[in-house]
């Protein structure tokens, strides 16, 4: 029965099952928005068909009707020549005809039982404007972010990237979204198998639905059951384009606003995009905090928890008066008020992120501060974990990719259990595995701890330091990119203007 | 997969063959003393006097001083156990105080061998002898601190920019089982309600023998290591005239060329401002006069101190060590323990004034 009922929804959805054009019209008539008119003149008519929620109405009315009644239509061959608008074609392929029509085209056909009909594209292209990036805010640099449209975004790209080398390599995925994606990259840079990958990764993608590009991440990515992000996200077009110039492949997803790039290693989840609009030195010193943020980050509580339960002889004694004093009331053991105070840290994230304001940060905010007072004084923990808790917090959000972050927090808490059963050996034994996961990931067959291992020293160049961009005159050596030159630094001598 | 879940099964059931010491739940002791038994019944056994801190929530440390009495001091352990309600840990152990009896009569070696042996005492833990008796001078209240930090702090500040020469448990031994060199530690005595530094106790292997009086260490330090400190040396030239000499910089070298015809020389370097002259005026002549008489002063001083080593046949300044790294071949102790007493040890120094203050 229920098969039965499976079968009957198929005939009738798909258009494979459907015999003829009269019998898809009749079928898209289900649905209320589907018009249809008929235009009678002296010796001829015609017939047009659209969903009036996908088609650009005026722009029907005022630059495509007026064209067909202004003499009678005799065959539909003349309407790609009538109507001034690139792209009408006729078809008798059913299925071309119902993809068309479900994307904005006008059906006509001259009667009411003929098989075959033209198709007039009229769009209507409602999206956000273009907008200042949230996530990936910086203070100097563009303020332009992608938006829904797949069209847009492309556009934001092309503006910047002039040159006919920028190839986009468009599919659809979805086998009932639909969804249009599109490889960006730079022929002739970018590496050959790099691309390839990609198209190949995503053509294999079996679903049904894709509605944001994080869902074609996870579909693509190397290793799927890793915590950390093997591609990046981005919403910034400036961004995109830079990685293109370094010869790495972009996937923009239609209705997502995030791009995805690869291949990626570890330490540009710590490069903020900002590194490269300020002087190098500056540049360098945010990186190396951002990078101290993450180890602190992640160690810092595990480090507490250890200390305290196994090691006291390495706490220095002008410290231990401190500590013990205020652990003194505290009945729970290090290890059950250290994942007390994290449980709370993420509850306060989770529950602000799912406010609907920035308001809902705020009150995150005041209600950490509250709350944290409250335990102390409660004698629930020490107000020294409370700090460390707080700026380990404060720290994992350093990471300039979000999703990084989140990762990140989550590290913590293996950590914080190996550290309660053995201990620093356990933080040891614990950072071991994490590194050992770190060596195996890959992002697009790319090693991901590159270039620390393997190590490759000229990428060391915009790794955990960025240097000059006068030395970054060179393709990284893991994208394989065809072309390694990206230009050869010219040395002038400065004129001296100092009388000296 | 086998193996994973076997690794992180074995990791559960391996957490209780780790002893926890929850910080808040152990008794630190932070300084220890040992002494001889009060009572002739209890000859041969050992005093022991411990004392940690209680750090309580509003700031205030308590020091809870254990005392026992028992034959090694492992057993003292045992039984500070039995009346404290935390369990004993010695890995904040700061210093270790023996009284001058025990150092005179016992020896300190079967004391510091429990030091040194448990792997959670550090080696710059320092050691101390105690003038005053250890019981009193641990139960007496420093103020709000833990008696232990308080005379670490005393010990560790002098030696390391006042007139002790760095002695904790690392250089103890390293002098003690080096041969050609013995050991010394700093004296240590009760001043009503603070700890003084008082001199250096002098040892012949783990013995006592002697001591330093505070005002002859600036010459001990001279002699014994390179240093630099705000020690300061104070020079009388008259009954009405005397300056004050700080240190900046000293050297010590020892000529071993003729060691051979039992001759050695030691040269002393010190680079000094004058920071205090109760004279009229300070001239170049009058500085020139005031480096003599303080190399003079610190030769005698020195010398005195070299022939007093002598005749008790220690080594505190390491000379035999030196010569013994000079020495091609054997080197017997044995040997070299006849021939020290019987050296012909002179004592060199070289006094030169950097400055004299601004006003001029």
């Amino acid at each position: 029965m229920v098969k039965k009922m499976f079968r009957w929804l198929k005939k009738n959805h798909s258009p494979d099952k459907l015999k003829n054009l009269p019998e898809l019209i009749r079928n898209l008539q289900d649905s209320g928005d589907f018009l249809h008119h008929e235009s009678k003149q002296q010796d001829s008519s015609f017939f047009i068909y659209y969903f009036k929620t996908l088609v650009h109405e005026t722009e029907l009315n005022d630059h495509i009707l007026p064209y067909l009644v202004e003499k009678p239509i005799k065959t539909l061959e003349e309407i790609p020549e009538r109507v001034p608008i690139p792209g009408v074609i006729i078809s008798n392929d059913l299925k071309e005809i119902c993809e068309k029509v479900m994307r904005g085209f006008v059906i006509i056909r001259l009667n009411a039982n003929a098989k075959e009909c033209a198709l007039i594209p009229s769009q209507v292209k409602k999206a956000r404007a273009v907008t200042q990036p949230e996530v990936e805010f910086t203070v100097v640099g563009s303020k332009e972010a992608f938006v829904e449209s797949l069209d847009t975004n492309i556009h934001l790209v092309r503006k910047r990237l002039p040159v006919h080398e920028l190839k986009a390599y468009e599919l659809t995925i979805g086998k009932l979204t639909n969804t249009k994606v599109v490889v960006l990259y730079l022929d002739g840079i970018a590496n050959e198998e790099n691309v390839n990958t990609v198209k190949q990764r995503l053509e294999d993608i079996k679903v049904d639905q894709i509605v944001d590009s994080s869902v074609l991440m996870q579909l693509i990515t190397d290793d799927r059951n890793s915590p950390f992000p093997q591609l990046i996200d981005t919403e910034r077009p400036d961004r995109v384009t830079s990685v293109l110039c370094e010869g790495k492949v972009v996937v923009l997803s239609d209705g997502s606003p995030q791009a995805l790039i690869g291949p990626t290693t570890l330490v540009e989840f710590f490069s903020a995009f900002e590194d490269y609009f300020v002087n190098w030195i500056v540049a360098s010193s945010a990186r190396l905090i951002r990078i101290f943020a993450i180890l602190f980050s992640i160690l810092v509580t595990p480090v507490y928890v250890a200390t305290l339960t196994y090691h006291y002889e390495l706490i220095p004694k002008d410290l231990l008066g401190t500590l013990v004093s205020s652990r003194q009331r505290i009945p729970l053991p290090p290890i059950l008020e250290a994942i007390f105070l994290e449980l709370s840290i993420e509850l306060l994230r989770e529950a602000g992120a799912r406010l609907p304001t920035k308001v809902g940060q705020t009150i995150g905010i005041v209600g950490g501060i509250v709350i944290g007072t409250a335990s102390v004084e409660a004698g629930l923990t020490s107000n020294v974990l409370l700090i460390i808790v707080a700026l380990s917090a404060l720290a994992s959000f350093t990471t300039p990719v979000y999703r990084m972050s989140n990762t990140i927090r989550l590290t913590r808490f293996p950590f914080l259990l190996f550290a309660h059963l053995w201990g620093l050996l356990g933080v040891t034994v614990c950072f071991s595995f994490l590194i050992a996961h770190l060596l195996k990931l890959k992002s697009l067959g790319r090693p991901f701890l590159e270039p620390l291992y393997p190590l490759r020293v000229q990428d060391l160049k915009d790794a955990i330091i960025r240097f000059p961009l006068k030395f970054q005159n060179k393709r990284p050596i893991h994208l394989q990119s065809e072309d390694t030159v990206r230009f050869t630094p010219v040395t002038k001598k400065e004129k001296n203007d100092f009388h000296e | 997969m086998k193996r994973r879940v076997c690794m992180i099964v074995c990791m559960f059931f391996l957490t209780s063959c780790v002893q926890k010491s929850i910080l808040d739940d152990i008794q630190m002791v932070t300084i220890i003393g040992y002494d001889l038994p009060e009572s002739d019944e209890e000859e041969g056994q050992t005093k022991g006097v411990a004392v940690a801190p209680q750090y309580e929530a509003d700031g205030r440390i308590e020091n809870n001083v254990f005392v026992q009495t028992a034959e090694l001091s492992k057993e003292i352990r045992s039984q500070y156990n039995s009346e404290s309600p935390k369990p004993f840990v010695s890995g904040k152990l700061q210093v270790a105080l023996f009284s001058q009896d025990i150092a005179e009569t016992e020896g300190i070696m079967k004391l510091v061998d429990t030091l040194q042996r448990d792997p959670s005492i550090g080696s710059r833990v320092f050691l101390g002898i105690s003038g005053t008796d250890v019981e009193t001078l641990l139960t007496t209240n420093y103020g709000n601190v833990d008696t232990g930090t308080y005379i670490h702090d005393t010990l560790s500040h002098n030696s390391r920019h006042g007139m002790l020469p760095e002695t904790n448990l690392h250089d103890f031994l390293y002098n003690y089982y080096s041969v050609g060199d013995d050991p010394f530690l700093p004296l240590v005595v009760l001043d009503e309600d603070k700890v003084k530094i008082t001199g250096i106790a002098l040892f012949k292997g783990d013995k006592m023998v002697d001591s330093i009086n505070a005002k002859n260490l600036f010459t001990f330090k001279v002699l014994h290591q390179k240093f630099s400190s705000n020690d300061s040396f104070t020079v009388k030239l008259d009954e009405e005239e005397h300056a004050a000499i700080y240190n900046i910089a000293s050297k010590r070298n020892i000529n071993l060329k003729m060691v051979n015809r039992n001759k050695i020389v030691l040269h002393g370097k010190v680079l000094g401002v004058i920071k205090e002259y109760s004279g009229e005026k300070l001239t170049p002549a009058k500085l020139k006069n005031i480096e003599t008489k303080m190399e003079k002063d610190i030769e005698k001083t020195g010398m005195d101190m070299i022939n007093k080593f002598q005749d008790l046949n220690i080594d505190p300044l390491g000379i035999g060590s030196a010569v013994r790294s000079v020495t091609r071949g054997d080197f017997h102790e044995e040997d070299w323990e006849k021939r020290y007493p019987d050296m012909d040890i002179t004592f060199q120094m070289d006094v030169t004034i950097t400055e004299s203050g601004v006003i001029e």
